[in-house]
C-alpha cells in the first residue's frame, strides 16, 4: 500500500475518536489501533493492490457528525481537506483558480489552500486524472477529510 | 543614514548564534530589495537540505499578509524575515503551530521593549494596543513531511509617513523610534526562539506554549465579534483550548473558532 495512504489513515485516526481503522484493498490490508490516545500497532500484510476498497469503522463511542469519517461511497478519486479550515480555488483573491472542471491533474499538483489559523496550506493531489467536480465553494469552510474535488482516472 | 541603525548583517547575525544552531542552518539570504522573503523561502525550500533558512531583506517590493493584503515594507527600517523549515510534521500537528510561533515571537523581543506585548488571535503582535507584528505561515507537502515557511513582519522604527496608508491602529517595536535598536541583535533573538520551536514543537506541539500564550492573550475575558465570510459571532473570550482555537462565549454555549477576523467590541 503507499506509503502516503498510510499516512493519510494515520492523521484520519489521530483526528477521530475512533480506536481503530482497518482497510482492505484487494488482497492487501492494514489495521490501525489507538491506545492511550496513540497509535501503537500497525499490522499490515501485502500482495498486489487492487482499486477497490472497503473499509470497516469501529467508532469508539457515538461519534460526532463533523468527526465522521467522510467516506464516499460513489466510484471515482477524491482529494479530502487534511484539516478543518477554509478553503480557498486560488492562491489569492481574484487570482486564477488552481483547476477548473475538466482540467488534467497529475499526482502533487496543487489544487487549492486550506487556511487554517492564519496558516495557508498548499493541497497536493494524490491521483493523476480529470477534475470531474469541485465540491466546496470559494472560501467555504471544509471539515477533515471532506471531499473537496473528485477525480476521475 | 545614522550609525545606529545599522544595515542588516549576515556576520553580525552569524556571529551571534549558537554553534547547534549554525549546524542546522542552510544559508542566511539578505536582499537589499525583494519581493517578498516569504517566496524567496519558498523557492530555496525546493532544494534546501538542513533543517532551516533565513531570509531577509531591507525592503519588500510585495511584502504581503494573509489574503495578499500588502505588508508596508520601507528600505532598512523594518524586520522583514522568514524561515524556511523543512519540518517533518503532518498536517493534524498544524494545529497551534501559528499561536506557538507567535508565543516564541513574545520570547523573542520581550527584552526589545518595556511595553506591554501582547497577542491577538491568532498570531498578530500589539505593544499597548498597536499593532507592530504580524505572521503569515505557508505549507505544502514534501517527501519527508511538511514544508513550512514562516514570515514574520516587526515594524521596528518605521516613520509615521510611511505607515500612513496602514488601515489598523501600528506601532514600533521601538516606540518613539531614535535607531537605538540593531535590527540584527533582534533578528538574532528572533532566529534563536525558532530555532528552539523548530526542536520541541513536533514533539510537544502547542500544549508546552499553551499557558504563555494565555498570559499574552490581549483578547482573553473581553467581549469580542469575530466574523468569517459568511457570519459573524459574538462573546466573551474565554481564552484558546489546546490545539489554539479560540474559545467564545454567550449565555453558556461556547463556540470553538478557528478561522475570522477578531475585533474587541466597544462597550
Amino acid at each position: 500500500m503507499d506509503i502516503r495512504k498510510v499516512k493519510k489513515l494515520i492523521e484520519m485516526l489521530e483526528n477521530s475518536n475512533l480506536e481503530e481503522i482497518e482497510i482492505q484493498e484487494g488482497e492487501e490490508s492494514v489495521r490501525l489501533v489507538k491506545s492511550n490516545g496513540n497509535i501503537k500497532n500497525i499490522s499490515s500484510s501485502q500482495s498486489v493492490a487492487v482499486p477497490q476498497m472497503s473499509t470497516s469503522v469501529t467508532p469508539k463511542e457515538e461519534s460526532q457528525s463533523e468527526e465522521e469519517v467522510n467516506q464516499e461511497s460513489e466510484e471515482g478519486n477524491f482529494i479530502t481537506s487534511p484539516m478543518v479550515g477554509t478553503f480557498y480555488a486560488s492562491a489569492s483573491p481574484g487570482a486564477k483558480p488552481f483547476i477548473n472542471v475538466g482540467d488534467l491533474v497529475a499526482e502533487g499538483d496543487v489544487v487549492c489552500i486550506v487556511e487554517a489559523m492564519k496558516m495557508m496550506n498548499e493541497i497536493k493531489s494524490e491521483f493523476s486524472g480529470k477534475v470531474v467536480s469541485i465540491r466546496v465553494e470559494n472560501s467555504e469552510p471544509v471539515e477533515y477529510g471532506q471531499a473537496i474535488f473528485e477525480i476521475a482516472e | 543614514m545614522s550609525e545606529n541603525n545599522a544595515n542588516l548583517s549576515e556576520k553580525s547575525i552569524k556571529g551571534s548564534l549558537s554553534k547547534a544552531l549554525l549546524n542546522d542552518i542552510d544559508s542566511i539570504f539578505i536582499e537589499d530589495s525583494t519581493e517578498s522573503t516569504n517566496d524567496n523561502a519558498k523557492e530555496h525550500l525546493k532544494t534546501q537540505r538542513n533543517l532551516f533558512s533565513v531570509h531577509l531583506a531591507e525592503q519588500q517590493v510585495s511584502g504581503r499578509g494573509r489574503n495578499n493584503k500588502k505588508w508596508v515594507s520601507p528600505h532598512g527600517k523594518n524586520i522583514y524575515l522568514s524561515l524556511a523549515w523543512k519540518s517533518t510534521l503532518l498536517h493534524s500537528q498544524l494545529e497551534g503551530l501559528s499561536l506557538a510561533v507567535a508565543t516564541n515571537l513574545i520570547s523573542a523581543l520581550k527584552e526589545f521593549t518595556t511595553g506591554d506585548l501582547r497577542i491577538k488571535w491568532p498570531n498578530d503582535l500589539l505593544i499597548n494596543g498597536k499593532k507592530i507584528s504580524g505572521i503569515l505561515i505557508e505549507t505544502t507537502d514534501s517527501e519527508d513531511g511538511l514544508d513550512i515557511v514562516i514570515g514574520i513582519g516587526i515594524n521596528v522604527h518605521m516613520d509615521e509617513s510611511e505607515g500612513s496608508e496602514i488601515d489598523q491602529s501600528w506601532g514600533n517595536l521601538e516606540e518613539n523610534p531614535t535607531f537605538k535598536l540593531d535590527r540584527n541583535k533582534i533578528i538574532v533573538s528572533i532566529v534563536t526562539e525558532m530555532y528552539k520551536l523548530f526542536k520541541g514543537y513536533p514533539i510537544s506541539g502547542f500544549k508546552k506554549y499553551h499557558h504563555v500564550f494565555e498570559t499574552h492573550n490581549l483578547l482573553k475575558d473581553k467581549l469580542c465579534k469575530v466574523e468569517t465570510d459568511k457570519e459573524t459571532y459574538e462573546g466573551k473570550v474565554l481564552g484558546v483550548n489546546e490545539v489554539g482555537e479560540l474559545l467564545l462565549e454567550k449565555n453558556g454555549e461556547i463556540q470553538h473558532l478557528r478561522y475570522g477576523e477578531v475585533s474587541i467590541r466597544e462597550l
